[in-house]
C-alpha cells in the first residue's frame, strides 16, 4: 500500500512543521518510558540483589519444637527436639544431611568487653555443612570454638584469642573464624560463637536440640522433605514446627517484586501524563488542519486514510519518544542501581533488560491510544464544513 | 461521445437545520447537464448555488429528490463510494485554490494520482499536466505559499485534472485573481472543455466570466429562475 507511504510522509511533514510542540510531546513520552523502565530495572535489580544474598540459605528445612499455649505454661523454652524425634527426622529426610543444633544466647567476655552473642552447639563434623571457614580451622574435637566474622572483626579476635563464656566465665580458645554469610533463617553465624555439641551439652547441661536443620540437596525436593517430616512427627499432635527457608525467601522476593511493581506504577502515571500531552498535540493538529482535512476529503481522501495520517503522526511521536526513552532508561537504570545498590551487574540480567522493551511498548501503546480519538475526530469531519472553515 | 446527461437533478430539495430555523437551500430543483457542456451557475449570495455545486461534488446529500452523477445515484452510496467518485470522476477548482500547504506544487498534483493508483513513481504525467497548464518547471518544487495566486490556481487545475475526471467543478475560479490572470485561467478552462471534452460546472458572480460558458443557469431562493435551462 503505497497510499500509506503517502500519509506517513504527510505525517512526518506535519511533525517537521510543528517541531517544537512535537518535540515537547516526545519529551513527555521519553520521561514516561524512562520512569517506567528505570523503575522496573531498579526494582528488578533490588529483587536480584536480595535473592543473591539470600539464596545460599534457601535450601534448608528448619524444624523447631512446637510451642503450644499449654507448653508455654511451664518454663517456656524447655520444649526441645528429642533424640527419638531426631531419628524420625533423619528417616524422613532421606539422603539429605540433617544437622541438629543447640542454640542459645549468652554473655561473652573478650578482654574487658562483655557482650551478648549467640552460642551454637553443633557436632564438629556438621559445622562445614552450615558455614564456611574464613581463617584458622574447623573444630576437630570437643574443645575450642569458632566465631562469626562480624564478632571477630568488631572485637579484634584472631585465631588463638581467648573468650570467656557465661556467668562462670569458662575460657575457650578460638580455632577458626567463619566467613561472613549474612542473616539466615536457620542460623545467623556472623555474630555467634560455635562450640562442639559435646562442650555445649556439658556446659549448659541441656537435653534435646533447639532446632534441626535439613540441608536439601535438590531444591525440588524441599516440599517433599517438609511434608515427610510433618507426616512423621505431627501425625497425632503438633510436636514440631517445620518451615523451609525457600518459602520465606520467596515471600521476601515477592514482597520486593510488589514494591517494584508499585514504583513502576508511579512511573506509569508520568506516562499517562505524556499520553495526555500527545492527545493535546494531536487535537491541536486536528483543529489547525480543519481546512486541510476538508481539502483532502474533497479531492478524494477516504475517512480511513485521514485517520491513518493522524495515527501515524502520534505513532511517530510515540516511537521516537520510546526509542530515546529506551536508550535513556538504560543509562538511567545504570545510574539508579549504581547509586542505590552500588552494583551494576544486575542491569545486564535479562530480567532487568526486559524492562526497557516493556517501557517502550507501553510508551508506543500510550501514544497510539492518545492518537485514536483525535484521528477519529478528524476523519468524521464533514468535508464541506471543514472547507468553509477559515 | 455519449450524449446522456452526465449530471441529473430531479426534484431536489436540501434543507439545513439551523438554530434560527430551517433553511431551504434548494427547493424542488431539477436540472440536466450534458457531457461536454460548460455551465455557469449565477445567483445572489445565499441563493443555493454553492449547495448545488457541493451536491454535484458529492460533498452534500439531498434531503429529498435524486441526484445522479455519471450514472451514480449519490443518495444510495456510502461515504467511501462518494469519496471514490470525487477522486476519480470529479475535479475541484476552488476560489481559495485549497492546495495542501505541506506539499510542493508537483506533490500537490501527484497526491490524487497516488490516492487512485497507489503508486508513488508516476511523476511524468504530473509534470506533463503542470506544463500543460502553464506552470514553468522552476516552480514545481515550490510550496503553495511561495507561489502567486495565478500560479497556485494553475497547480489546482493540474491537480483537478490529474485523474482525468469527466467533470470539473469550479467555485469562483478567478475570484482571487487579477483580471489578466483570470482571463488566462478561463481560456485554459475553455480549452479543457472544447479540446478534451470535460464537463465544466462553474459558480461565479462575475458576468464577464460567465460569458465563457455555453449555458448560464440563474438561481434564486433555491430555484432556477432563468438562464438557458
Amino acid at each position: 500500500m503505497s497510499n500509506q507511504r503517502l500519509f506517513f510522509g504527510l505525517a512526518i511533514r506535519n511533525i517537521q512543521i510543528h517541531w517544537l510542540r512535537s518535540l515537547l510531546a516526545t519529551i513527555g513520552i521519553v520521561i514516561g518510558v524512562v520512569a517506567i523502565s528505570s523503575m522496573g530495572i531498579l526494582g528488578n535489580s533490588l529483587v536480584l540483589s536480595v535473592s543473591d544474598s539470600l539464596t545460599d540459605v534457601g535450601d534448608s528445612v528448619v524444624v523447631t519444637p512446637h510451642v503450644s499455649f499449654h507448653g508455654m505454661g511451664s518454663t517456656g523454652t524447655d520444649k526441645r527436639i528429642t533424640d527419638r524425634q531426631l531419628e524420625q527426622i533423619r528417616r524422613s529426610a532421606g539422603n539429605n544431611e540433617v544437622v541438629p543444633v543447640y542454640a542459645s544466647g549468652d554473655r561473652v567476655r573478650i578482654g574487658r568487653e562483655i557482650l551478648a552473642a549467640s552460642i551454637y552447639g553443633i557436632n564438629p563434623q556438621d559445622i562445614p555443612t552450615l558455614v564456611s571457614l574464613g581463617s584458622g580451622q574447623f573444630l576437630r574435637g570437643a574443645s575450642g570454638v569458632m566465631v562469626g566474622a562480624k564478632l571477630a572483626d568488631e572485637n579484634n579476635l584472631v585465631v588463638g584469642s581467648r573468650l570467656l563464656i557465661g556467668d562462670k566465665e569458662t575460657g575457650v580458645r578460638v580455632v577458626g573464624i567463619l566467613k561472613e554469610r549474612g542473616m539466615g533463617f536457620d542460623i545467623s553465624p556472623d555474630n555467634a560463637v560455635f562450640t562442639s555439641d559435646q562442650w555445649y551439652q556439658d556446659f549448659y547441661d541441656k537435653k534435646g536440640y533447639d532446632q534441626v536443620i535439613v540441608k536439601v540437596k535438590d531444591l525440588k525436593d524441599i516440599d517433599q522433605v517438609k511434608d515427610a517430616i510433618k507426616a512423621q512427627l505431627n501425625r497425632r499432635e503438633d510436636e514440631v514446627n517445620v518451615f523451609d527457608t525457600k518459602a520465606i525467601l520467596e515471600t521476601i522476593i515477592e514482597t520486593f517484586g510488589r514494591i517494584s511493581t508499585f514504583t513502576m506504577a508511579i512511573g506509569g502515571i508520568s506516562l499517562v501524563v505524556a499520553g495526555v500531552s500527545i492527545f493535546n498535540v494531536m487535537m491541536m493538529s486536528v483543529m489547525e488542519r480543519y481546512r486541510e482535512i476538508g481539502i483532502l476529503r474533497s479531492i478524494g481522501t477516504k475517512r480511513a486514510e485521514v485517520r491513518s495520517m493522524f495515527i501515524y503522526e502520534s505513532l511517530i511521536l510515540g516511537t521516537a519518544g520510546s526509542i530515546i526513552g529506551g536508550v535513556m532508561s538504560f543509562l538511567g537504570g545504570y545510574a539508579a542501581i549504581a547509586v542505590m545498590l552500588g552494583e551494576t551487574s544486575y542491569l545486564f540480567n535479562p530480567s532487568s533488560l526486559i524492562q526497557i522493551p516493556y517501557g517502550m511498548v507501553f510508551g508506543i501503546a500510550t501514544s497510539l491510544l492518545s492518537g485514536l480519538y483525535p484521528a477519529w475526530k478528524a476523519s468524521e469531519l464533514r468535508p464541506i464544513d471543514a472547507l468553509r472553515h477559515e | 461521445m455519449d450524449d446522456y446527461p452526465v449530471i441529473v437533478f430531479s426534484d431536489v430539495t436540501k434543507i439545513y437545520s439551523l438554530y434560527s430555523g430551517d433553511v431551504r437551500a434548494l427547493n424542488h430543483l431539477s436540472l440536466e447537464i450534458q457531457r461536454g457542456e460548460f455551465i455557469a451557475i449565477m445567483g445572489p449570495s445565499g441563493s443555493g448555488k454553492s449547495t448545488l455545486l457541493n451536491m454535484i461534488g458529492c460533498l452534500d446529500i439531498p434531503t429529498s429528490g435524486e441526484v445522479s452523477i455519471d450514472g451514480n445515484n449519490i443518495r444510495t452510496m456510502n461515504d467511501d463510494q462518494l469519496t471514490e467518485l470525487r477522486r476519480d470522476v470529479l475535479g475541484f477548482i476552488f476560489q481559495q485554490f485549497n492546495l495542501i500547504l505541506l506539499l510542493n506544487a508537483l506533490e500537490n498534483v501527484q497526491y490524487p494520482l497516488i490516492l487512485k493508483t497507489g503508486q508513488t513513481g508516476c511523476t511524468d504525467r504530473c509534470k506533463e499536466i503542470l506544463a500543460a497548464v502553464g506552470l514553468t518547471p522552476d516552480l514545481w518544487d515550490h510550496r503553495p505559499g511561495q507561489l502567486s495566486g495565478g500560479q497556485q490556481q494553475r497547480v489546482a487545475i493540474a491537480r483537478a485534472l490529474v485523474n482525468d475526471p469527466d467533470i470539473l467543478l469550479c467555485d469562483e475560479p478567478t475570484g482571487n485573481l487579477d483580471s489578466k490572470t483570470g482571463t488566462t485561467i478561463m481560456e485554459l478552462l475553455t480549452d479543457l472543455c472544447k479540446k478534451q471534452g470535460k464537463t465544466i460546472v462553474m459558480v461565479t458572480h462575475d458576468p464577464r466570466i460567465a460569458e465563457y460558458a455555453d449555458r448560464i443557469i440563474l438561481i434564486e431562493d433555491g430555484m432556477i429562475q432563468g438562464g438557458d435551462v
